[in-house]
């Protein structure tokens, strides 16, 4: 069993659940999605079938008491993986797509390229705006 | 290289990633790269084993690893450890960079999987580049 407890994780992974790897910064733009503590727990009953919606709650009750705090290191992960990979990784992927393409077979090529047809489409969605610090999600 | 290793929280994920592009028609193209995708236990790791020793398992088992994870920097992040000791042909570790889209939506996870795809096949350019996203 999981207990429902909270330690620094070490590692850089901050405050997660005692006897995991699971760190409340992984979570976050779950929540800001607007998923509910079951959805969130649901997706990671692989590898922790004991997980429950009372862990994430009690997290996300970890992160409605250390607010700003959370939000500053969330801010800045999120600026990091938004800065994402450098320009050469990003300009050989665009080059070799097609040559990728060509392995498939023609109906799947023709899905697959149009999976990165738009340029919004060829990397994450928008990062979502989290609310004003100081104002707690509705978990 | 010889496959890929979820990190531990997101064994679950890789799993609806290639389980998503099976159902979707990729499966021989995935297939045909002949990788493993091992797990924690089947290379003698613990599930809460440090990330340093996560990665020099990783680069003595010629795994690629996968995480969803966000971590803060830090002397014994995963970010430090790359930098201390990763050589020019180091495998990358590959970060899944939207976990929740990764469940939510259908059209990132397949973007994601042809990004993982790519960066496996051709691994030996995306060797000594660290950390790349799959974004």
């Amino acid at each position: 069993m999981i207990p429902l407890e909270i330690e620094d994780l070490g590692c850089g992974r901050g405050p997660g659940l005692k006897g995991t790897k699971l760190n409340l910064y992984t979570l976050i733009p779950a929540r800001l999605a607007g998923n509910t503590p079951e959805d969130i727990a649901e997706r990671f009953r692989v590898p922790y079938p004991d997980l429950t919606a009372a862990h994430i709650e009690l997290l996300f009750s970890y992160m409605d008491d250390h607010y700003d705090e959370v939000m500053a290191v969330h801010h800045e992960i999120q600026a990091r993986i938004d800065r994402g990979n450098p320009p050469w990784v990003e300009e050989q992927f665009r080059q070799n797509l097609p040559r990728l393409l060509a392995r498939l077979p023609p109906e799947l090529r023709a899905r697959t390229e149009a999976l990165f047809a738009e340029p919004a489409k060829a990397g994450r969605a928008a990062p979502v705006e989290p609310p004003p610090l100081g104002q707690p999600v509705e978990g | 290289m010889r496959g890929v290793l979820p990190d531990h929280n997101c064994e679950g994920h890789v799993t609806r990633l290639l389980v998503a592009a099976r159902a979707a028609g990729y499966g021989d193209f995935w297939d045909a790269l002949g990788l493993a995708v091992e797990s924690f236990a089947a290379v003698g790791l613990h599930p809460r084993s440090p990330d340093s020793d996560v990665w020099r398992t990783c680069q003595r088992e010629q795994l690629v690893l996968v995480t969803v994870n966000r971590n803060h920097r830090g002397p014994d992040s995963l970010e430090a450890v790359i930098r201390a000791e990763g050589v020019a042909d180091s495998l990358p570790v590959l970060t899944i960079g939207d976990e929740n889209a990764v469940i939510a939506d259908r059209g990132y996870a397949l973007r994601a999987f042809i990004r993982l795809f790519d960066y496996l096949d051709r691994i030996g350019e995306h060797r000594g580049a660290g950390r790349l996203y799959i974004p």
